[in-house]
């Protein structure tokens, strides 16, 4: 590599530490010679290496200081240079001997054992215990004890480098209470390769290098004289984060423009609904399992419903429409007016379908929106997710124009095939399950339900028979096939997930 | 939906043709019921709610025999002349009060034809019956009755026999409280003085509906070849077509059909009624719902397919059909014969121009605005616990509860977005801050003008967290927010407890109070257990949209 390019790459960091690396040093030597923190050394060091200047050598090694007990005795003394030297020439009694060295209960029967062991005390019985001390004891008082030299050296020390009788002595002080403690550290040391030798007796520093561009420079033209340092153009840089809308919300957006694309007017409607309108107008009857305390969120209080709608709602219950049956059985107020939240968007159909009145037809409408089942939060259920729904109310409608539109609506949705399979719902005939090819899974996978609205459900509401196309889907099964994601994953608001999860790009 | 499984052979012995899987599989879903899985010996399938007579052999049978053309058109049913008698007492009226009853004789009972009874019987409870709360059946061999037999209630401690699967007689009560039936399904006669009875001349309980039958004259065992049914329950037309069902699938296993005298004090039923409904319809009317140009002939050869027949404009409808409720429900059953795969998608020449809602456009805009910030937006459920509304954020406003709470976390309609936002902080512990966060969602309180007596409103919440956060962040964010709209506002002191007192604002447009903002007050975050200084902006979005449009 071409030296002054590679000069020229050098951050201030990188000049300011390298000059103090003769051949070896270690990182704590660094900080001291370049006055840096140890972040900036490690990170001058860190780039040094990727530029092939230096090599980093990690060590792990055993240390030693001193604990508590360790660093008191070093001011204090050791308890048995206390204890001897409260032994005078004449013995105590061991009562006395203690409050006069000033030693804790602990530390006189360390003092007692370890001396003893040394023959340097005797130990006789009289009215209390009475100590004294032998010749040997005399001697160990006016010399120097071993473990006092050793406190009294420069921590912290290697271990590896002790020699070997202080190694022996750090064994017996370790048994000792908080007198001295052995830890693992890592040490970092760095070496010059060849480049890094020629690069420092080349020299770093010509005070020509441009690190930033500053405003100063620009107004003087200062920088014609001087090299812009370069830059690791690849080298990683800190992430970023950015607002976004939610990627549901992406995925609805994208949803609402198919419909409007295809001259659909948007519904909306409260999430808290009479079972009359979620329910009842769309000819489920009264007994029907959606209504039971495990299918439905029921909400307290009481639904004011329409008198005159609701009387057409219970003739065609329990009669029928033109000339049909009903379902028989007697339809009552107080079960439509129960509160509920909404099961499903069907139910902004039947609101709006009721208001066109002497509105002009054809008309289309689809509404996006939150729906409610009582259902565990599992793999494979939430209790509270998002349906589009969609309605063409046209005298001329016939079910090849709801394959159409549904054909239209998956094929932007990026599935080429749909089949509908005959099914059942209360409200519509005939009833569809909505199934697509799965382009990559290559099986059909069914997202929702289709049908012809039933003239019990159109007649009471709009006051004549219009065939009226409807659907509806729930959005989540597409919305975690395109982000590849599980069910549970997509409400879990993980800021993580929400600020990297791909972009809606369909 | 239901799913049952059904015996091969059974199936084909009734069809008449040996089925292989794709014939089988085809054909399964051209008639709308779901083929779940076959082996040699059984057939899984789930069959649509509106076929209750799909919950047996015989019935998925019929349709497939038709279907393939083995058998053509309707199939006719009769019941023999009554020698049979049910007295239904006065007793029973106010506690179960019909009866539909029939005997068929000249059946086989094996092991297997008693499994396929008995599992096309529970299925019947679990669905068409809803888990006997409509109806119930019994089943009982004929030998072992004595006619006539009485339908009457009595007081539960005076009914005493020995139910099924057990070994001693016990009273009603007992049943009750000790026998697996009555404890499932004692529920239904809760509440009653009396309880409904089937009971012999030879004074022998035959059962006691909905729960259980005798274990003596109620039990169905190989060798039996005649039976007495009867289906119990409120509703005689559901009886009535409840019993077709069962007796039509007898007949179709070979059973000879005998009708019932079924006396309700001096007026008499025959039942079962095994005739024919004729639906007219209009042909224009099917080919204009399917988009087809059907003729006639077509339209009688399709209803012939599907088992029903066809008489000058009229639908001939076998008695075991329970989901024609009207003219447009022929519809279907021609689109079934003619097969999907025969109807292909017609562009629609209905051109329309689409209308956004004004207010959803304005929120998205909004998020927008917000985007451009930097906040990001996270997605909130509209159900929360009692206590993240109330007690851990300091919260005063009304909550509007759930009355099926089946998850405490998941039981009230949320009154605020802070616990939605200090619930997100929550779990984001961990994630890099400065954390910027922004939720649109509804909130919920009491509006006695509404019609379900609750208001929703579009709330906007904002919840910033960081090192130093502080009531600039918030300020900032509302200020750019209402600056870009051209709305003026002004703040004034709030008292709201999650917020810091001295540190949190109301901000009004004109005199009308939309947004609350301040700093999380730090008894809340602990309750939260947040230790990351937060503040948050709660703005009523309904009111913002009034705004911009009174602009």
């Amino acid at each position: 590599m071409d030296i002054q390019k590679l000069v020229d790459t050098l951050h201030p960091l990188e000049r300011t530490v390298l000059p103090f690396i003769k051949a070896h040093a270690s990182v704590d030597d660094l900080m001291k010679a370049s006055k840096l923190k140890e972040v900036e050394v490690m990170r001058a060091l860190q780039w040094l290496q990727n530029k092939g200047v230096v090599t980093l050598d990690v060590h792990e090694s055993d240390i030693v200081r001193l604990d508590v007990n360790g660093q008191r005795y070093l001011k204090q003394g050791l308890p048995e240079r206390r204890f001897l030297a409260a032994l005078a020439d004449k013995p105590l009694p061991l009562p006395r001997l203690i409050s006069k060295a000033d030693l804790s209960k602990e530390e006189a029967n360390i003092c007692i054992g370890l001396l003893r062991q040394k023959g340097a005390i005797i130990l006789s019985k009289e009215k209390d215990l009475v100590v004294s001390l032998t010749p040997q004891g005399a001697k160990l008082r006016d010399a120097a004890l071993p473990e006092e030299d050793f406190l009294k050296t420069e921590f912290p020390r290697q271990v590896d480098a002790l020699p070997e009788p202080e190694k022996r002595l750090l064994q017996q002080m370790r048994s000792r209470k908080q007198l001295v403690v052995v830890e693992k550290i890592k040490s970092r040391s760095v070496r010059l390769t060849p480049l890094g030798q020629t690069l420092v007796e080349r020299g770093v520093g010509d005070g020509k290098v441009i690190d930033a561009l500053t405003p100063d420079m620009l107004r003087s033209g200062d920088w014609k004289q001087k090299r812009f340092r370069r830059y690791d153009l690849t080298a990683h840089v800190p992430r970023i984060n950015g607002g976004r809308r939610h990627f549901v919300e992406e995925g609805i957006s994208y949803i609402r423009r198919i419909w409007m694309d295809m001259g659909f007017t948007e519904m909306t409607g409260t999430l808290v609904q009479p079972a009359f309108w979620n329910l009842d107008v769309l000819f489920v009857p009264q007994d029907h399992p959606a209504r039971d305390m495990q299918d439905t969120f029921f909400v307290e209080g009481k639904a004011t419903i329409p008198a005159d709608v609701a009387k057409r709602v219970k003739a065609a219950h329990e009669k029928g429409v033109g000339g049909g049956s009903g379902w028989g059985g007697e339809w009552t107020d107080d079960i439509a007016k129960q509160l509920v939240l909404r099961t499903h968007n069907t139910v902004l159909s039947a609101r709006t379908i009721a208001a066109l009145k002497d509105a002009p037809l054809p008309a289309k409408f689809f509404a996006v929106g939150r729906v409610f089942r009582n259902e565990a939060l599992d793999w494979k259920h939430l209790f509270e997710f998002h349906q589009f729904e969609g309605i063409v109310v046209d005298p001329d409608a016939n079910l090849r124009h709801l394959m159409f539109y549904l054909k239209e609506f998956y094929s932007k949705m990026g599935y080429s095939e749909v089949r509908l399979a005959p099914s059942f719902f209360p409200y519509t005939e005939p009833s569809f399950e909505v199934s697509v090819f799965h382009p990559v899974r290559k099986e059909w996978v069914e997202l929702g339900g289709a049908g012809i609205l039933r003239p019990e459900v159109v007649v009471p509401l709009l006051g004549k028979d219009v065939p009226v196309l409807a659907w509806g889907q729930g959005l989540e099964r597409v919305i975690t096939d395109y982000y590849k994601m599980n069910l549970p994953d997509m409400y879990s608001n993980d800021i993580e997930q929400l600020r990297t999860i791909k972009a809606w790009l369909r | 939906m239901s799913t049952i499984t059904l015996s091969r052979a059974a199936l084909e012995r009734l069809v008449g043709k040996r089925l292989t899987d794709e014939v089988l599989e085809d054909v399964l879903v051209r008639l709308g019921i779901s083929p779940e899985g076959f082996d040699d010996d059984k057939v899984t399938v789930e069959t649509l709610a509106n076929r209750p007579d799909y919950l047996s052999e015989t019935g998925i049978a019929r349709s497939i025999a038709c279907m393939l053309g083995v058998r053509k058109g309707l199939r006719s049913y009769e019941a023999r002349k009554p020698q049979f008698k049910v007295v239904v007492q006065k007793s029973v009226g106010k506690v179960r009060p019909k009866t539909a009853c029939a005997v068929v004789t000249g059946i086989t009972f094996t092991d297997e034809k008693i499994k396929e009874v008995v599992q096309m019987q529970e299925k019947l409870h679990q669905t068409y019956c809803r888990n006997r709360r409509k109806a119930a059946i019994g089943v009982y061999p004929l030998e072992k009755i004595a006619w006539p037999v009485s339908y009457e209630a009595r007081v539960p401690s005076e009914i005493r026999f020995t139910p099924l699967e057990s070994s001693r007689e016990m009273t009603a009560t007992q049943i009750l409280s000790t026998h697996p039936a009555g404890q499932d399904y004692g529920n239904l006669l809760q509440g009653l003085d009396k309880f409904p009875i089937f009971i012999d001349a030879n004074n022998n309980v035959l059962s006691m509906p909905p729960i259980i039958n005798s274990e003596m004259t109620g039990r169905v065992t190989p060798g039996t070849t005649d039976v007495f049914i009867e289906c119990s329950g409120f509703d005689q037309g559901v009886l009535d077509k409840l019993l077709n069902i069962i007796v039509c699938s007898l007949a179709d296993e070979g059973g000879t059909i005998h009708s019932v005298d079924v006396e309700y004090g001096a007026s008499k039923r025959i039942t079962p009624d095994l005739k024919n409904a004729s639906v007219p319809f209009s042909i224009d009317d099917v080919n204009r719902r399917l988009g087809l140009s059907l003729k006639e002939t077509e339209v009688k050869q399709a209803l012939a397919k599907v088992g029903i027949g066809y008489s000058a404009r009229k639908a001939i409808v076998p008695p075991y059909r329970v989901d024609i409720l009207h003219a447009v429900d022929i519809a279907e059953e021609i689109m079934l014969a003619v097969g999907m795969d025969n109807i292909q998608p017609l562009p629609s020449p209905v051109s329309l121009v689409a209308v956004a809602d004004r207010c959803q456009e304005f929120k998205s805009r909004v998020a927008s605005l917000l985007v451009g910030l930097g906040l990001l937006e996270i997605s909130t459920y509209h159900l929360d616990s009692l206590e993240n509304q109330t007690s851990r954020t300091n919260l005063k406003k009304p909550v509007i509860q759930l009355i099926n709470k089946t998850n405490k976390e998941y039981s009230v309609l949320r009154a605020s977005m802070v616990p939605s936002l200090l619930n997100v902080l929550r779990a984001n512990k961990h994630r890099d801050y400065p954390q910027k966060i922004f939720c649109v969602g509804t909130v919920f309180g009491k509006d006695p003008k509404a019609d379900t007596g609750i208001s929703e409103t579009s709330s906007l919440g904002i919840a910033i967290s960081h090192m130093r956060a502080d009531y600039t962040d918030a300020r900032q964010h509302v200020e750019y927010l209402l600056r870009l709209l051209g709305i003026g506002f002004t703040l004034s002191e709030a008292e709201d407890a999650w917020a810091i007192e001295g540190r949190v604002a109301v901000l009004s447009v004109g005199k009308r109070p939309i947004a609350t903002l301040g700093e999380v007050h730090p008894q809340v975050m602990q309750n939260w257990g947040l230790d990351m200084p937060t503040v948050v902006v709660e703005l009523d979005l309904d009111a913002l949209f009034d705004a911009v449009n009174e602009r």
